[in-house]
């Protein structure tokens, strides 16, 4: 315990430091930001931060990118309450209640417990981190080659199962993602592959256009299809401390979604879209007016929002404990620590104690953050919508060709991102989920060279992929996730929306 | 069509992609060589799409909530011309350097794509060059080519 209290002062010494809170700061209003406005997610906004965060030192881009992220899934609540229309896939679920508590006159009490919520599950999930990491890379130090195979293939599954939609086409989509990861050299002889004689593709393909072309690009082109006019809240926004009746219904709810969102956000797949929904059904279910949900009950504001938020500190786990990332956006983020020449897993603790305590405590900073820019702020958050949209997608396209361009200063790379953005845009509109399709490209390197090592130790012989208890326990996991569907056969099956950017 | 044409496109890809993986060389199990992962992973594509295939004749509930927006001959208009758009920002930055590049881009996607008025449209790219310039160029120290303008 004296271990942890020192390790925690010495990550706040390394978060406070004034250039480190100056980029949580700006990492977490950029995130409300663009969580506030539909049209930009979390994904496309870090991959464009990628490259400008490059010269920077790494504990301070890592937390600029990281404030994004879960800075995204405080904003997104407030287009949910006052729009009725999510800013990010995550917050869908608050519109159900929010934006009736909003017709009510209630837009502030809903906009303030999802502010405490989030902020209260966010640094409940951070504690989680805390307690859980270290001990956890500890036991992943011993983890082998054949057990991270086994790891890495039951992620997979749960990322096409989890991924919302149709199974075959989520498995379709990973499959493109592992069949990209292999352009370039390959990671053991260092020959050539499908590089078709350009410098260009023997470097691979990069990292950079291909999210921002998936997610930034294809988000613009789907967007520019609407032609729907938002109505913008244009009432006082009332009552930004919530009553005490709020705090006594809402507090249990707060509870329950911080620990399944955090247990949730840690399975890959789940990402912050599917707590939400599993916390609000839990809600419902366990409510003693069920049939009061979706007429504006704060418990269906509170849970869901504590549980997207605690969600984003519990899909931060396997990226710090085994360098695997559960999904999209932790994805941009496992790309900006191999940026800085930073390998995330089992050793980070103990080869960058700076960079892992100094990331772990600045988001309890952020949350704090979080709240005194969402609450007293939350008039200019919604003044931010009255922006028509006609104005903001040429500078998106913009920031998303230098995002695309500045990696590697190459042209070649913004052709690519508008290839990867036709593609996105095909694959939205043919409901083919991009969330596996990352997950499968960043860690398709590492698979096949765990892939490839275990092999040649164990000469040829499979077995080895089953000669261990943990790398079994995966398998049967696995098993288990492939036959579900089968059994499942003909009953209700929990559906929840497809991805938009998670 | 709708339902076949993206797994078919997918199995064509895969054995295309299959094919060059063989020819890299698959090595033995004991040894695997540079062909040996994509060959699997395209081998694992090819069953997919297949599959896609053979269940694309039923129907699908996904598919028929999206059915009516898809592909439109406007949508199909837009979305080649912001790919035009793109391409060109990314083919004049080498040539004409940043500034000019960022102006002719936002000028293209106001004035072409977004069919705003020419004095408005002329007048908010300029502003929103000098925008990216002063931000990524002078605040943000990012490096692009000068091009033949110098700037």
């Amino acid at each position: 315990m004296g271990d942890l209290f020192a390790n925690l002062y010495f990550g706040f010494s390394v978060s406070l430091a004034p250039y480190n809170l100056l980029a949580c700061f700006m990492g977490v209003f950029v995130g409300t930001a663009i969580g506030v406005l539909p049209g930009l997610g979390p994904v496309a906004t870090m991959s464009l931060l990628l490259p400008i965060t490059i010269k920077m030192e790494p504990t301070a881009a890592i937390i600029i990118m990281a404030g994004v992220f879960y800075g995204a899934m405080y904003g997104g609540s407030t287009t949910s309450i006052l729009l009725n229309l999510p800013g990010e896939a995550s917050s869908v679920v608050t519109t159900l209640d929010g934006y009736q508590m909003a017709r009510q006159g209630r837009a502030g009490p809903a906009l303030a417990i999802c502010a405490w919520g989030s902020f209260i599950a966010g640094t409940l999930g951070v504690l989680g981190i805390t307690l859980m990491a270290p001990a956890l890379a500890e036991m992943a130090v011993k983890i082998g080659p054949p057990e991270l195979v086994a790891l890495l293939c039951l992620s997979f599954l749960l990322v096409v199962q989890f991924s919302g939609g149709s199974r075959p086409r989520a498995a379709a989509s990973a499959l493109l993602g592992f069949l990209l990861s292999t352009v370039g050299l390959d990671p053991v002889e260092s020959t050539p592959r499908y590089d078709f004689g350009t410098f260009t593709l023997m470097d691979g393909v990069g990292f950079a256009p291909l999210v921002i072309g998936l997610f930034g690009i294809s988000e613009v082109l789907i967007n520019l299809e609407k032609s729907e006019k938002m109505e913008v809240f244009k009432g006082r926004i009332k009552g930004l401390w919530p009553t005490r009746q709020d705090w006594r219904d809402s507090a249990p709810a707060i509870g329950r979604g911080s620990v399944v969102g955090f247990f949730m956000g840690i399975l890959p797949g789940m990402g912050t879209i599917v707590p939400p929904f599993l916390s609000y059904s839990l809600e419902r279910r366990i409510s003693k007016k069920p049939e009061k949900f979706g007429t504006g009950v704060i418990e269906g504001v509170a849970g869901p929002e504590a549980a997207n938020n605690s969600a984003t500190a519990g899909s931060m786990i396997p990226l710090l404990t085994l360098g695997i990332a559960p999904s999209a956006a932790v994805a941009v983020l496992t790309a900006a620590f191999l940026t800085h020449g930073v390998q995330p897993g089992p050793l980070l603790i103990t080869e960058h104690p700076a960079i892992f305590w100094g990331v772990v405590t600045s988001m309890y900073t952020g949350n704090a953050l979080l709240l005194l820019l969402n609450l007293p702020l939350v008039g200019m958050w919604a003044r931010l919508l009255t922006v028509p949209y006609r104005y903001l997608w040429p500078m998106i396209l913009l920031f998303c060709g230098i995002g695309a361009y500045s990696v590697s200063n190459n042209p070649v790379d913004v052709l690519l991102m508008a290839v990867f953005g036709l593609l996105g845009y095909m694959m939205r509109k043919l409901n083919y989920p991009g969330a596996p399709l990352v997950l499968a490209f960043v860690l398709g390197r590492l698979f096949e060279e765990k892939v490839r090592q275990s092999l040649v130790i164990s000469r040829g012989s499979y077995e080895t992929f089953i000669a261990h208890p943990l790398a079994l326990l995966a398998w049967i996991a696995s098993a288990i996730l492939l036959l579900y569907p089968f059994f499942m056969r003909g009953k209700s099956a929990p559906h929840f929306p497809p991805e938009e950017e998670e | 069509m709708r339902r076949i044409a993206p797994p078919a496109a997918l199995l064509a890809v895969s054995m295309l992609m299959g094919w060059f993986a063989y020819r890299l060389g698959l090595g033995s199990v004991n040894r695997p060589e540079p062909g040996f992962f994509p060959f699997w992973i395209c081998f694992g594509l090819a069953a997919t799409s297949l599959y896609l295939i053979w269940r694309s004749p039923r129907p699908n509930p996904e598919d028929e909530a999206t059915a009516q927006a898809v592909f439109t001959l406007a949508g199909y208009r837009r979305v080649l011309s912001v790919m035009a758009g793109t391409a060109l920002f990314g083919l004049l930055l080498e040539v004409s350097g940043f500034l000019a590049a960022t102006f002719i881009f936002m000028a293209f996607c106001w004035l072409v794509i977004d069919r705003q008025s020419l004095l408005r449209g002329l007048l908010i790219s300029a502003v929103a060059s000098a925008a990216a310039f002063a931000l990524f160029v002078k605040a943000l120290n990012v490096h692009f080519p000068r091009g033949l303008l110098g700037f």
